[in-house]
């Protein structure tokens, strides 16, 4: 599903016109992208939280240089889908 | 770093882009369904300026139930994974940490990465140019350690010997420390250049005091010798032996198969052993009413083990008969059984009939629930016919099958479109053993891939009606004698010598 289909969606079932919904969606993921900017989790009932977490610092290995290195520690974009999600997704209890 | 919930988000809206409370409300609410909806059907959801949910396989792995603490299989599933874009991952991690090498003392391959502990770089040991170095006949190795000389004053004769040709511009660089040196070094100084090299003689270690001498020992001399025997090729004696080893191994594999086809065949035995003998003893011993309660419910499973594993035993009994769907067989067996149900007498017989019923419930009832159920289906991103085998059949070479079903929504079995409503059809063998219909249907199914394949140009045209041959001949006859399918000599010569397997 592309942006293009969720939007003639959305505008479909609120009885919008298109570009009022991609304003719409916008503002929301705007919204979003806000909170996390100040490193805050999105809650999302039913459908999942937004987490910004720490990725500690790492040893790795490049093997065009056949040598060690170490990607120092950084901060990630982190997903968890809801449980119902989940079920929808899999049409079944995961049990 | 705090939590926000969704009345956060619908505040920062209502503020920011000055829209109505309960439209932002329903927006928010109808954007999440949607995605649900999405991931649901297509497994991709595509958000510009946000970021992509994708759906992943997860393969169906052992685990531990946290509460009884009890192994458990978690079944394969889909996972709901997010990725941002770059303008939202660049606002989390602003600036992207460079990758620091670590120096290559600290040993530079995997295990030692994960093993070594991180420290930090040892200060590389500067290298030793004394004059002495300079005097062998190698020159690019200016680094290795000096002989076990007594410092030289310089003017020897070798040196003066050597003419400029033999001198690299690095040693060139070199100064004339020593004043009585004689030769060309006076001649040779060229600009002076930064390096070790222009240390005055004071500074540079004598020899006695290099950190690395050659060791002339025993130890070391047998190591190498050792270490070249491992490479030399290898003699005739140790070829041989070699060669054993192998004959000796694929022996070893040999007799480790026939083993675990006997004990398989054995088991096969056992199993139906077992549910004869709680027969013959059910009809001598009358019931108590709670032992009926009990092996209700075990002796059909135990009757449909046994008639699993009948058909399973013996695969090359002719396939005229068309065996009805195992499905209907059990239920009425069962039926029959628990009317005059008495309990088996011995505990090994409980346990076995136990076993049974276990590996009944996951295997048999599972596999069945798949083969008997009509599904209809949305296709999802990334999926394909073959996949949808594999998951539904447990044999993705049934894929025709499908196919057949769905000839008239699908238009290019090669590439579905996702979303596409299309319908599983049931399976009514196995896909070891296929009944009269199945394979009627997947012969239909690949004789339908000829067509398009012939439409379209794809050069694998022809081998799909030999697989189509090879499931049922008469759906292959049939199109020929109606005149469907025109084939060049060669391929009614293969066409002839292409056999119908019996499956």
């Amino acid at each position: 599903m592309t942006t293009a289909e969720l939007v003639k969606a959305l505008a479909k079932r609120m009885d919008i016109n298109q570009r009022q919904a991609r304003l719409l969606l916008d503002a929301y993921v705007q919204a979003i992208t806000r909170q996390l900017a100040e490193k805050n989790s999105v809650i999302l009932r039913n459908f999942g939280s937004f987490s910004v977490k720490d990725v500690p610092e790492k040893r790795s290995y490049v093997p065009v240089k056949k040598s060690l290195c170490l990607i120092p520690a950084h901060q990630k974009l982190h997903f968890k889908a809801a449980k119902s999600l989940k079920d929808e997704v899999n049409q079944s209890p995961v049990s | 770093m705090s939590k926000v919930y969704g009345q956060t988000l619908l505040d920062d809206m209502v503020h920011s882009q000055g829209l109505p409370l309960p439209l932002v409300k329903r927006a928010a609410n109808e954007i999440l369904d949607l995605i649900r909806e999405g991931l649901a059907r297509d497994g991709v959801v595509n958000i510009s300026h946000f970021g992509t949910f994708r759906l992943k396989a997860v393969a169906e792995r052992q685990g531990i139930n946290p509460q009884t603490r009890q192994p458990m299989t978690i079944p394969a599933h889909q996972r709901v994974f997010f990725s941002p874009c770059k303008a939202l991952r660049e606002l989390i991690q602003p600036e992207h940490p460079a990758v620091v090498p670590i120096p290559a003392e600290q040993g530079s391959s995997r295990t030692a990465a994960r093993s070594a502990p991180i420290a930090p770089a040892a200060p590389i040991a500067s290298k030793q140019i004394t004059p002495e170095t300079i005097t062998s006949d190698e020159p690019a190795v200016a680094n290795e350690p000096p002989p076990a000389e007594p410092p030289v004053d310089g003017g020897t004769t070798s040196f003066t010997e050597l003419s400029e040709t033999q001198i690299t511009s690095v040693h060139t660089a070199t100064q004339p420390v020593e004043e009585t040196r004689q030769g060309k070094t006076e001649a040779a100084v060229s600009a002076p250049v930064e390096s070790d090299f222009e240390k005055p003689h004071e500074q540079l270690p004598s020899v006695e005091e290099a950190p690395f001498t050659i060791k002339d020992d025993e130890a070391t001399l047998t190591g190498t010798m050792e270490l070249e025997s491992e490479f030399r090729p290898k003699t005739e004696t140790e070829q041989k032996s070699s060669r054993k080893g192998y004959y000796l191994g694929g022996a070893a594999l040999l007799v480790l198969a026939v083993v675990m086809a006997s004990l398989l065949l054995r088991e096969g035995d056992e199993q139906v052993e077992v549910p004869a003998q709680t027969t013959a003893e059910s009809i001598e011993a009358p019931a108590a009413p709670a032992a009926v309660a009990t092996t209700a419910p075990t002796t059909p499973k135990v009757e449909t083990s046994a008639q699993q594993v009948e058909p399973e035993q013996a695969p090359a009994e002719p396939m005229a008969a068309t065996p009805t769907p195992p499905a209907e067989q059990p239920p009425a067996a069962a039926a029959e059984e628990a009317m005059s149900a008495p309990s088996p007498a011995t505990a090994e017989e409980t346990v076995a009939a136990e076993l049974a019923s276990v590996k009944a419930k996951t295997v048999t009832a599972q596999v069945q629930a798949f083969f008997f159920s009509e599904q209809p289906y949305t296709m999802k991103n990334g999926e394909s016919l073959w996949r949808l085998a594999r998951r539904f059949y447990q044999a993705p070479l049934l894929w025709p099958h499908i196919y057949q079903a769905n000839a008239a929504i699908i238009i290019n079995p090669d590439n579905l479109l996702t979303g596409q409503q299309i319908v599983i059809p049931t399976l009514q063998g196995k896909p070891d053993q296929l009944t009269r219909t199945d394979r009627r249907n997947i012969a239909e199914g690949y004789y339908l891939t000829y067509l398009h394949y012939k439409k379209v140009g794809h050069k694998d045209a022809f081998f799909a009606l030999l697989e189509a041959k090879r499931y049922d001949n008469k759906v292959v006859e049939e199109h020929r004698s109606l005149g469907h399918i025109r084939l060049s000599k060669v391929e009614e010569i293969l066409l002839g010598q292409q056999e119908t397997m019996p499956f």
